[in-house]
């Protein structure tokens, strides 16, 4: 079976290839048969790499440890829910997982496409094509997962101990739709560049794609921090890894790449400044790729070593080479008629906002390759960590935030005196009083943390005030609507403007769960079976080990009771495992989550079975983490679904 | 025993093992703060306070042992890079090259900003010296989405 996947591999690069010659042919002759050709190649290389895929994930099922990709990442042991999620667990797995994505992408974007953008698709298979061939080459000259080994092993080395834990299923499937997703709306823009047609076509085309990626990227990002909380057993969830910042970059100049076109849409401007963006936002996906999956920083997240580093910077500096000389050439075509009304107005709102998005950006990278540069420039090895990067982004974060309030209560091209008055009075009257009145359950007084409330409140307000608003005049106008068809209507009226503010609510959700870990408390302690230890508001006593066999790994289990005011709350188990083959045990931590605080527990250590060393942290605010991801996730969908509008213009061609 | 000295007995053991207490807590915090600042070296790429496995906590003791001895928090710091090499930190020193590091994205961000503040300012002035926009002009610019929309709610209450 894995014979099968390995040749349709190997034709689908072919068949890729001969796709990009008849799509450059077609562009070239003008000959719309050469077009279809193409078109139905990209097809058949989907088809061919579906087949490739199942045959992998076969290999895994089967046990077949002929192939060293699966010898390295699965074991007989391992449960069958794992062994569909090994399949992307090391680079070339993952490579292939990519580029099967970007051809199932391929195929809606020309299901979405077939009457439409007739002129521009033959250019956009080509550029597909191409970033397909570049994948399938690695897959098949360098990193293939069907590289056999010269005899079978009785059994694999098993998947690494830290994938065992159902978040990691899912997060480097949704951070790979992500990274894949913004290929779409680059090629588009890159044809957009080819062709000199360089209205907003391309942007109108590829928008909702956009909102898919940038949802699923900041998806993956959430999951990969709830999958360090649970599993790293250190009680965080960002430690300002290089992969976690290679995942969140793309994602912040997304980010202010959708609010940066809505600019080129309403008023023509901005064209070179959007190109740019997703360009580089493209860029930082590849790079994502190749940081996460080519072992060449040390990471938490890595968890594959090869040699494909050359080859990606190689790949990466000839893109950015050609994409840049492409947007120069443009220049000319490009100028737009740059005028906005007022310095007050929305329009440079949101070009301030890019600039931040744009400037947390840059810290993080600087951060990141800092190390690099200093080793070059001193020959000192050195460490830029999690206290570096939360000094250099808290000050842009919280401007920015400030900003997703400020936004929605100025008006397009110009805010009078008056208007602001208006819009700003009950924002600030509900931020002075409910952050002030926050005050005093602060357990400290940190500067950042009183910062973060009050502009948290201000932007909750300005947008409930907003949505307030607009559901008043429906429910006391002319219809005299009730609160849930007001609210529906509302919504449905102008679901981009209304699922952007929910997505903004969420965003708040998230800041103040961050709020909440300037209040962690922790405390490491050694107990005896029968002992307690207290901890913030918690008695925790511990009542014993157990050794316990499982199938695919033994685990050491603690009993912890949870007290709260002499009342039993329940029990927590935090534990370590042992994996056979590993010489490291895995954490395996327990936590009791409420909307206030959760408590997490960590079994450090043990001596005999009556007597063991524990870390106990109580994190606030944490919940509301996963709830700002909830929310989130229901503004996305609000802001996904199509406009009445757009329907209507549907109906028009 | 008098029900005062006895109170007052009691009071002093109450404060005493407050200060007790609290210097337990200080000296935890002093060694969380200081473990915060330096890298684990097991490969875990966590700060030292984070992170669980045997490595950690030996550095941690070794923090706690130093505090104990007399040695401030600065003294502690220059052991493990003397130690260890500047890689323990985990975050540059604000000094030589490393002052890079921390000016740069700020600078940066600032810079930006006040780019954008000059090419806004230009825009304004643009706006204002333009004439009134003429009526087909307008017309030209005003997004085509809003066209739609007018067409069809223009459609919808024929």
């Amino acid at each position: 079976m894995s014979e099968i996947g390995e040749k349709t591999q190997l034709i689908a690069l072919l068949i890729a290839s001969y796709a990009l010659v008849m799509s450059v042919a077609s562009v070239i002759t003008e000959r719309r048969e050469l077009f279809l050709s193409a078109r139905n190649a990209l097809l058949v290389v989907f088809g061919l790499l579906s087949i490739s895929l199942a045959s992998l994930t076969y290999a895994f099922l089967t046990n077949d440890f002929s192939l060293a990709y699966v010898a390295e990442n699965s074991s007989r042991s391992l449960e069958l829910f794992y062994k569909f999620s090994a399949v992307w667990a090391g680079q070339s797995g993952s490579l292939l997982f990519w580029v099967w994505l970007l051809t199932l992408f391929t195929v809606i974007l020309l299901y979405q496409n077939r009457r439409r953008n007739l002129d521009y698709l033959p250019y956009v298979v080509s550029v597909i094509a191409l970033i397909c061939i570049f994948f399938l080459a690695l897959l098949n000259l360098i990193t293939s997962p069907f590289g056999r080994i010269p005899f079978s092993p009785p059994d694999g080395l098993g998947l690494n101990p830290l994938l065992h834990n159902p978040g990691m299923v899912f997060h480097p499937l949704t951070l790979l739709i992500g990274y894949v997703g913004f290929t779409i709306p680059f090629s588009f823009a890159i044809v957009s560049l080819i062709t000199g047609v360089v209205d907003d076509t391309w942007i109108r085309t590829t928008r909702r794609w956009t909102i898919f990626s940038w949802f699923f990227l900041g998806l993956g990002l959430l999951l990969g921090a709830q999958w360090a909380y649970v599993e790293l057993g250190w009680g965080g969830y960002w430690a300002w890894d290089p992969v976690e910042n290679a995942g969140l970059m793309p994602w912040l100049l997304g980010t202010a790449y959708l609010h940066s076109v809505i600019i080129q849409e309403r008023r023509g401007m901005l064209k070179i400044w959007n190109l740019l963006l997703i360009i580089l936002t493209f860029a930082f996906t590849i790079f994502g790729t190749f940081l996460t999956r080519s072992g060449v920083i040390q990471s938490v997240h890595s968890f594959s070593e090869s040699s494909l580093g050359p080859i990606f910077i190689t790949a990466m500096t000839l893109f950015l080479v050609f994409s840049f000389t492409l947007l120069l050439s443009r220049l000319e075509r490009l100028k737009s008629r740059n005028v906005i009304e007022s310095l007050l107005s929305r329009e440079s709102s949101f070009l301030i906002n890019n600039v931040l998005f744009l400037g947390l950006t840059f810290a993080i990278l600087w951060g990141t390759i800092f190390p690099i540069i200093s080793e070059a420039v001193r020959g000192v090895k050195i460490t830029v960590s999690r206290p570096f990067f939360d000094t250099v982004s808290a000050p842009i974060g919280l401007a920015l935030l400030l900003l997703t309030g400020i936004c929605p209560l100025i008006s397009w091209r110009k805010a009078t005196a008056k208007n602001f008055r208006r819009n700003f009075f009950w924002p600030l009257i509900f931020a002075a009083v409910i952050g002030s009145l926050a005050l005093p359950f602060l357990p400290e007084k940190n500067p950042m943390v009183i910062t973060t409330i009050y502009i948290s409140v201000f932007v909750l307000s300005a947008i409930l005030i907003e949505v307030g608003k607009a559901l008043w005049i429906r429910m006391s106008g002319v219809k005299r609507e009730n609160l849930l068809l007001a609210g529906y209507n509302l919504f449905g009226s102008n679901k981009r403007r209304y699922g952007a503010y929910v997505v903004h609510i969420g965003v708040v959700m998230i800041f103040l769960a961050l709020v909440g870990n300037a209040f962690k408390v922790e405390s490491s302690v050694v107990l005896q079976k029968g002992q307690s230890a207290r901890i913030g508001p918690y008695s925790l006593e511990f009542r014993g080990l157990a050794a316990l066999p499982r199938k695919s790994f033994e685990s050491v289990q603690a009993d912890l009771a949870v007290f709260k005011e002499g009342r039993m709350l329940g029990s927590l188990r935090p534990a370590k495992r042992f994996y056979p083959g590993k010489e490291e045990p895995t954490t395996e931590v327990d936590i009791r989550s409420t909307p206030k605080e959760d408590l997490y527990t960590i079994l450090a250590g043990w001596e005999g079975m009556e007597k063991a060393s524990f870390k106990f942290i109580v994190n606030p605010l944490i919940f509301w983490l996963w709830v700002g991801g909830f929310v989130i996730t229901f503004g996305t969908i609000i802001v996904m679904f199509p406009e009445r509008y757009e329907k209507a213009a549907a109906g028009y061609r | 025993m008098s029900r005062s000295k006895l109170s007052f007995i009691l009071l002093t053991l109450f404060l005493s093992s407050l200060l007790v207490l609290g210097a337990a807590a200080s000296l935890d915090q002093a060694v969380s703060e200081l473990s915060s600042k330096l890298m684990c070296l097991c490969g875990c790429t966590m700060v030292v306070s984070d992170c669980t496995c045997g490595n950690a906590v030996g550095i941690k003791d070794s923090i706690r042992a130093k505090i104990a001895a007399g040695t401030d928090g600065k003294g502690i710091l220059d052991y493990f890079v003397a130690t260890y090499g500047e890689k323990i930190l985990a975050e540059p020193k604000k000094e030589g090259f490393n002052l890079a590091a921390w000016i740069v994205p700020f600078a940066a961000a600032l810079l930006g900003l006040a780019l954008i503040g000059i090419l806004l300012s230009s825009w304004v002035k643009a706006g204002q010296n333009e004439a009134a926009v003429p009526l087909q002009e307008a017309a030209a610019t005003t997004d085509s989405n809003y066209l739609l929309r007018l067409e069809d709610e223009l459609r919808r209450y024929d």
